[in-house]
């Protein structure tokens, strides 16, 4: 669990800092101030930066993250991950490197560095001395010339540290897709995005958790949003297959729901915007076991009504499964939900940060997390007062 | 705490009619919130509940959540642990850690000058930040001069009162109720000095108010 919370040169989050995080954090702010670049940090952070990681997501926001086929590299191109870092390009200076962990000397954050490779050739000598094999060996340099770069043995690449564990450099100027190693030591980690996941891998979800204790957990849960609710399966669609496009067939799943006041089957879809959050929200908590949940939006669906109720849920199941929350949201109803939550359950820290604009002088316009401990939290809710 | 970010943090609901009248008056060109404790979030309408609170709206200057801040509170009397020094020391104490100190060119109302660019932060302890009292020893000396005779026969009630039932630090609060209770319509708060224009707008002290008031909410926004 992280106790506090430093990201530098990450994007917009060129030095921000979160003083004390707790179990629960929520987030809020303006659009477009950061919000969801936290939890992408977050994420970045628990994956280790690995390449299938930042090629999700680059991805995600349509940006460069693996070089066209026969793409020739110039002076003013986009490289892969080249916009994760703030300004949207690689600093000139090695050692401002994207840093995210907590705030202390010495600490165990994740640093991505842009630096450059050369290859160099090795030969393998036999007992007598004789060449018996030659391979290349990659190894990193410090800023090359600009004629060294246009040789074709050195490359830019991304060297990803944590803890002072170094892992095997993200080479950039290359559009095979290299064999991908798994890097071993990364935290568990759930996203929960602002658009709904797929019924298919909410299925998958609910298949490794069946016959568990934790199915009726999710049961629960459900409960909360729809008393009506009895028990959930999910069954093959038909629709998936109607497309003739498709030479295989593609099995879809869909979910029904068995509600105590219907006697047939009711479909998940048709309970409205809530039942599906909370689903997502249950589903995706216990792979997250001992890592982060991170969600977007936490309100997505759900009326003020039960949102602390949810929060009461999360609350409890981040403390038995050891997970760390993150979520933002937009609504003061979710502020207040999250703070009556947050104070009810003593032994579970909840704490809330805003994201905005400095005005001091001496960081005009970075953004900058204000924070609201559990004493701060308890005046928002004795007070009509907003956060936002 | 985005309820405004120009705000004015007093010590009940009584001040806060009062000085939301003022602002109306003197039609400073941005709407000030005036708050006592309780409707920000704190625990109690006091000066206590006022310097409790007070650290929580400093921290929503760094992000402009709140841009400019002043607190009013009453001075009180040194024999019961007030006295003006005493608030001047306690509120130094609490903003000094959010970067500001103590100007030494404040004229009437007190300033705070911020290390690190933010606006000015204001302190008004009543009557004039150099006395004894509270915000109706500072009505009473801004009592218009066509209200003098009242309000001297108001003095004279409460002076031959039959029994008195408050303490002395309170007899302005007395004369002070009393004047307003002859007023056109009687009974109101401490607002309708202001609103039935019982003050005089050009004495020094509505002047020196006035000007403080000015200063801290007419800043441009940083």
């Amino acid at each position: 669990m992280l106790n506090s919370l430093e990201i530098k040169n990450f994007r917009i989050l060129e030095d921000f800092r979160v003083s004390n995080l707790g179990r629960v954090n929520l987030i809020v702010g303006k659009n477009n101030l950061g919000k969801s670049t936290v939890l992408e940090a977050l994420r970045i952070y628990a994956g280790n930066a690995q390449r299938g990681l930042l090629e999700q997501i680059a991805a995600g926001h349509d940006e460069t993250y693996r070089l066209g086929k026969n793409e020739q590299i110039e002076s003013d191109m986009q490289f892969p991950f080249e916009d994760l870092f703030t300004g949207r390009q690689f600093p000139q200076d090695e050692a401002l490197a994207i840093s995210i962990g907590e705030i202390a000397p010495g600490d165990d954050a994740l640093r991505i560095e842009h630096g450059f490779l050369i290859d160099e050739n090795v030969g393998q000598k036999n007992l007598f001395g004789n060449d018996i094999e030659r391979s290349i060996r990659r190894r990193r340099i410090p800023n090359p010339s600009r004629n060294d770069l246009s040789s074709e043995i050195i490359s830019h690449a991304l060297f990803v540290t944590k803890g002072g564990h170094l892992f095997s450099p993200i080479q950039l100027d290359t559009s095979s897709p290299r064999l991908r190693m798994e890097i071993s030591g990364t935290l568990p980690c759930s996203v929960i995005p602002t658009q709904f996941i797929s019924i298919d891998d909410l299925a998958d979800e609910w298949d490794n958790i069946v016959f568990t204790e934790h199915e009726e957990l999710v049961r629960e849960a459900l409960r909360i949003i729809t008393p009506e609710f009895e028990n959930l399966t999910f069954v093959r669609s038909d629709k998936g297959n109607k497309d003739p496009r498709q030479i295989r067939q593609v099995f879809r799943r869909s979910a029904k729901v068995k509600m105590s006041d219907s006697p047939h089957p009711v479909p998940l879809n048709s309970l409205g915007d809530g039942m599906l959050q909370v689903l997502q929200l249950v589903l995706k908590v216990f792979p997250a076991k001992g890592g982060f949940l991170l969600i977007d939006e936490f309100e997505n669906g759900l009326h003020f009504s039960v949102q602390e109720k949810v929060w009461a849920l999360l609350f409890e199941l981040a403390q038995r499964l050891d997970i760390q929350v993150f979520a933002t949201t937009h609504s003061w109803d979710c502020i207040e939900s999250f703070a009556k939550a947050a104070i009810a359950r003593k032994d579970v820290e909840g704490v809330l940060f805003r994201v905005g604009r400095s005005v001091r002088e001496s960081d005009r316009g970075q953004v900058i997390a204000t924070v609201f401990d559990e004493d701060a939290l308890y005046n928002i809710t004795q007070a009509d007062v907003e956060v936002r | 705490m985005a309820m405004a970010d120009h705000m004015l943090l007093v010590e009940g609901e009584a001040d806060k009619s009062f000085f939301e009248q003022v602002c109306k008056t003197l039609e400073l060109h941005t709407s000030v919130t005036v708050a006592p404790p309780k409707d920000v979030g704190g625990s109690h309408n006091t000066k206590e509940g006022v310097f409790n609170h007070l650290p929580i709206l400093l921290n929503q200057l760094s992000d402009a959540q709140i841009t400019h801040l002043a607190v009013v509170v009453d001075a009180d009397s040194e024999d019961n642990g007030g006295g003006y020094n005493r608030a001047i020391d306690r509120v130094t104490e609490i903003v000094k850690s959010y970067g500001f100190t103590l100007a030494s060119d404040s004229v009437g109302g007190i300033l705070f000058k911020h290390d690190d660019g933010l606006a000015d932060f204001g302190l008004w302890v009543m009557p004039n930040n150099c006395d004894e009292g509270m915000l109706e020893d500072w009505i009473k000396s801004c009592v218009h001069s066509d209200e003098h005779k009242l309000f001297a026969h108001a003095e004279t009630v409460v002076d031959t009162l039959p029994q008195i039932k408050f303490k002395s630090i309170h007899i302005s609060k007395a004369e002070v109720a009393t004047w307003l209770a002859w007023q056109k319509q009687p009974g109101h708060g401490l607002y309708r000095a202001v609103e039935d224009q019982l003050i005089d707008m050009d004495c020094k002290l509505f002047l020196e108010l006035k000007d403080w008031l000015t200063h801290i909410y007419s800043s441009e926004d940083k």
